[in-house]
């Protein structure tokens, strides 16, 4: 027992993180993201590496269930805790590292039953949510020829594929608990192989839809922390960590308090990096190229469509999220615009448009080139989400 | 001691041999004809060929690294850990795999093995390239890179676009229906 | 020259502290946000550790556990392997003849071990990952082969402490820097570590290691960093001499410029993007292919040139 209390306290020294976060949460989200810098915790991104979940706002009935879900996957000792309101995260998170030592984590245990130990409980066929990590079986709307399979998962079927040849075709859902992905997105994916051939995606609604997207609004350094926030989730899914960790230094800086100056030469930094790296344009170079023409036609607007007169592929994007930070920072307006991705068209927000336009050009990719593609739009569920009222006002 | 190794060593390359057809899921068999291989080549270890017993298990575990992309290919579910049965065609397969152990088997005990010359060289690796390649080395090493080299323009040829590149507009007639 | 079996272990404890050092390296690494210097960082691979022996090993539905077992172990006794022909100061457990293809055939057992780390788990993530193994090694192990064949050409031998003497005059790094580089990259490459991490990539959610926790991850981690510092070890006997080096004794050369290869490499990770295989494979092929048998034609032509 004197081991357990000294390994229990070695090992709360770095706790590691799972975030589930709902649309509309983009305030507690950043709130969570900076209390758990000051517990030494790390974001996680798959359940089997969790110790900790944290639900960032809300979340409504679907996404409830796929965060019970993802819950279910944390081997323990684990802790789940719930952050709403952006004041309260610090306490939250300390609260539930805390909880990860102690007695209770064995009464816990011994309670636990779940499908992974059980081993052939069968799942509900037609549960659209699939949590990540987790086999993404095919659901099978009236095709009824496939057969069960062990652990009650269900077997693939095949179509044409592109090269000529049938190959399985496996339906993989991404979202909505995934790491660096926009809030509560559900993308289904079927994939032949390495190549995604179908893509499907909607937003899982938060418990209230009624808030504005927290990055709208005048201020000029909010908006430069919206692309900042964005262009960091990009480079978390093109690979390269430790720059996705320096450009959110940059965002926090920008919501700070402090000079605008010295954001602006901190931006410089990161802004020379990246434009010089050669590695990350083979990453991004001529990947998802949208057409001014095709930018017109789906309604995009905000930097997305500035970029598509500039190349138009995830390396234009990037590019052009650098500028407009640096451009809102020294109080230019790069383009009219209602939030910092656009301000949409008739009834479609900004946000949908982006989506839509990602979800076209993520068909025929391999699954990371896709993943890439959908950052480089990074449609902001929180816009998606209030879709409804914003037509309204428009 | 050798001989206990060669048994061992014999044991598992049959037993792992069998292992591929009594399991149920394609990549165990794979995994198990790679571990006979392995075994297999620690048998030519022990015959103080160091270089063959290596090279052995050098290319088998790469062939069967290899098996496992066609595996998807021919997978009834590429994802799954479906059982499947490993044997196919039954009574044809026993028929010519009898036949062969047969013929193999006579072929070892009706050869009349040399005995031993001289000692084991130094350097068996050396001795090994002399033995094989002898005065035609250069000859052959000018030509294995001239085949490799052709193996890769063949490559690059023949696929004119890679898997990830979006297909030509101007060709559609390229691709083969299925 | 070899050392009695009884080194084996002594072989062991030292690859684990270079395996200890390259963990410890890459938290201080680590840009921390705020506060926190070095100090604060360094004692993180125990802090994981813990957590790690406290976690419960979890399965999945419907595993294929032994073949999961095998890929989440596998690493860690690779590299165990490799470590018993790398000479320290001269010296190693054993001097195989053929210790450079000893080296190879290790490292090629990787393409299945990690394959299966992967599949094992019967997770979509972790399948992707399994197959990005595959598909990136198909892209460095030809160079990396090629990378190999350079010393021992020079050396005129695959026996590593022929190829370590063989360097008494100049390191092979000078004759061979293409093939130094490539190896070296064909170490993160088989260790899934920094640019070539895509099979480990977070954009599907860690790959292979997006199922495995508790023991079998803490084996995997480290197996992750024994490679590299076996490989940081290989590389200083093929390229920079062994424990060649004035003053100092052989074996404290041979550390002190494995913990130089093992900072580089663990840097890596910091400095660089994943390479994805969609976007480097054509390179892998066209480029690298070709210059490292453009290297290996250099070194002939300068071994037996004037012969």
């Amino acid at each position: 027992m004197v081991v357990d209390g000294w390994l229990d306290r070695l090992a709360a020294r770095r706790p590691h993180v799972l975030l589930a976060i709902t649309p509309g949460a983009t305030a507690a989200r950043l709130a969570t993201e900076d209390a758990l810098v000051d517990v030494g915790a790390v974001v996680t991104a798959s359940p089997a590496d969790a110790d900790v979940l944290v639900v960032v706002g809300y979340p409504g009935e679907e996404m409830a269930d796929a965060i019970g879900d993802v819950w279910r996957q944390l081997p323990g000792p684990r802790v789940r805790t719930q952050v709403v309101d952006p004041a309260a995260a610090g306490a939250a998170i300390r609260a539930a590292v805390a909880g990860l030592s102690g007695g209770g984590q064995r009464a816990e245990a011994l309670r636990r039953h779940d499908e992974w130990r059980t081993g052939a409980d069968h799942r509900n066929d037609g549960d659209p949510d699939e949590s990540p990590g987790h086999r993404g079986h095919a659901e099978h709307g009236g095709h009824g020829e496939s057969m069960p399979m062990p652990g009650g998962l269900m077997m693939a079927e095949r179509a044409d594929d592109r090269d000529g040849l049938k190959l399985d075709v496996l339906e993989v859902t991404l979202g909505p608990v995934l790491a660096d992905w926009p809030a509560g997105l559900v993308v289904t994916a079927a994939v032949q192989g390495d190549v995604v051939r179908k893509v499907d995606a909607r937003v899982v609604g938060a418990e209230s839809t009624a808030v504005p997207s927290f990055w709208d609004g005048a201020d000029g350094r909010r908006r430069a922390a919206a692309h900042l926030d964005s262009l960091a989730r990009l480079l978390a899914v093109v690979g390269w960590p430790a720059m996705a960790q320096r450009v959110r230094v940059v965002r926090d800086a920008a919501l700070g308090a402090g000079p605008v100056s010295d954001v602006r030469s901190r931006l410089a930094v990161v802004d020379r990096r990246l434009r010089r790296s050669r590695t990350l344009r083979w990453a991004t170079d001529g990947l998802g190229v949208l057409t001014p023409q095709m930018a017109r036609r789906l309604d995009v607007t905000g930097p997305a469509a500035r970029a598509a007169d500039d190349g138009g592929d995830v390396t234009a994007r990037w590019r052009c999220w650098l500028t407009d930070a640096d451009a809102v920072l020294a109080g230019r307006d790069p383009g009219p615009a209602v939030g910092p991705r656009g301000r949409g068209r008739g009834d479609r927000t900004a946000s949908a448009a982006l989506l839509d336009a990602a979800c076209r050009l993520m068909v025929g990719l391999d699954l990371a080139a896709a993943r890439i593609v959908l950052a480089s739009f990074d449609p902001d569920p929180d816009e998606i989400a209030v879709a409804v009222p914003r037509r309204v006002e428009d | 001691m050798r001989l206990v190794a060669f048994l061992a060593l014999s044991l598992a390359a049959v037993g792992a041999g069998i292992a591929v057809f009594v399991v149920d899921s394609m990549a165990r068999a794979t995994v198990a004809l790679a571990a006979s291989f392995v075994a297999v080549g620690a048998v030519i270890l022990l015959l103080d060929a160091p270089y063959l017993g290596v090279i052995t298990i050098l290319m088998m575990l790469m062939e069967m690294a290899v098996m496992v992309v066609f595996m998807i290919m021919y997978m009834m579910n590429p994802a799954g850990l479906m059982p499947m049965s490993m044997v196919h065609n039954k009574r044809g397969a026993r028929a010519i795999s009898i036949g062969m152990f047969g013929l193999l088997a006579a072929g070892v005990v009706m050869t009349p093995w040399p005995q031993r010359r001289g000692r084991v060289p130094a350097d068996p690796t050396h001795a090994l390239g002399e033995a094989i390649m002898g005065s035609k080395m250069l000859v052959m090493i000018a030509v294995s890179a001239v085949l490799f080299a052709t193996i890769v323009s063949a490559l690059v040829l023949a696929t004119g676009r890679g898997r990830y590149d979006p297909p030509e507009p101007a060709a559609p007639t390229g691709e083969a229906g299925s | 020259m070899s050392y009695p079996v009884w080194t084996v272990p002594v072989a062991a404890v030292v690859l684990m502290s270079f395996t200890a050092t390259a963990a410890v390296l890459d938290a201080v690494l680590d840009s921390a946000r705020r506060g926190g210097g070095w100090r604060e960082r360094v004692g993180r691979p125990v802090w994981e550790a813990a957590r790690l022996l406290r976690q419960r090993r979890r399965t999945t539905v419907a595993p294929d556990a032994l073949l999961w077992r095998l890929g989440t172990s596998g690493p860690l006794v690779v590299a165990l392997l490799m470590a018993v022909v790398i000479p320290l100061g001269g010296r190693a457990v054993t001097d195989p003849v053929v210790g450079v293809v000893w080296f190879n055939a290790f490292d090629v057992a990787l393409w299945l071990l990690w394959w299966c780390a992967g599949w094992g788990a019967n997770s979509v993530y972790g399948l992707v990952g399994g197959y990005r193994f595959v598909a990136q090694a198909l892209a460095y192990e030809l160079p990396l082969m090629f990378a190999l064949t350079a010393p021992a050409v020079a050396a005129g031998s695959l026996r590593l402490s022929e190829v370590v003497a063989a360097q008494d005059r100049v390191w092979f790094v000078v004759w061979a820097p293409v093939a130094f580089l490539v190896f070296l990259l064909a170490v993160t490459g088989f260790s899934v570590w920094g640019p070539l991490s895509y099979p480990a990539g977070w954009d599907v959610a860690a790959g292979v290691l997006a199922e495995p926790s508790g023991v079998d991850r803490l084996l995997l981690l480290t197996g992750r960093y024994a490679l590299l510092a076996a490989g940081a070890g290989m590389a200083t006997a093929l390229f920079l001499g062994g424990g060649a080096g004035p003053l100092l004794p052989g074996w404290l050369w041979s550390g002190l410029k494995i913990l130089a290869v093992l900072a580089v490499l663990v840097a890596m990770r910091r400095r660089l993007p994943i390479l994805r295989a969609d976007r480097v494979m054509k390179r892998a092929w066209l480029v690298l292919l070709p210059l490292t048998l453009v290297q290996l034609l250099v070194v002939s032509v300068l071994t037996y040139g004037g012969s």
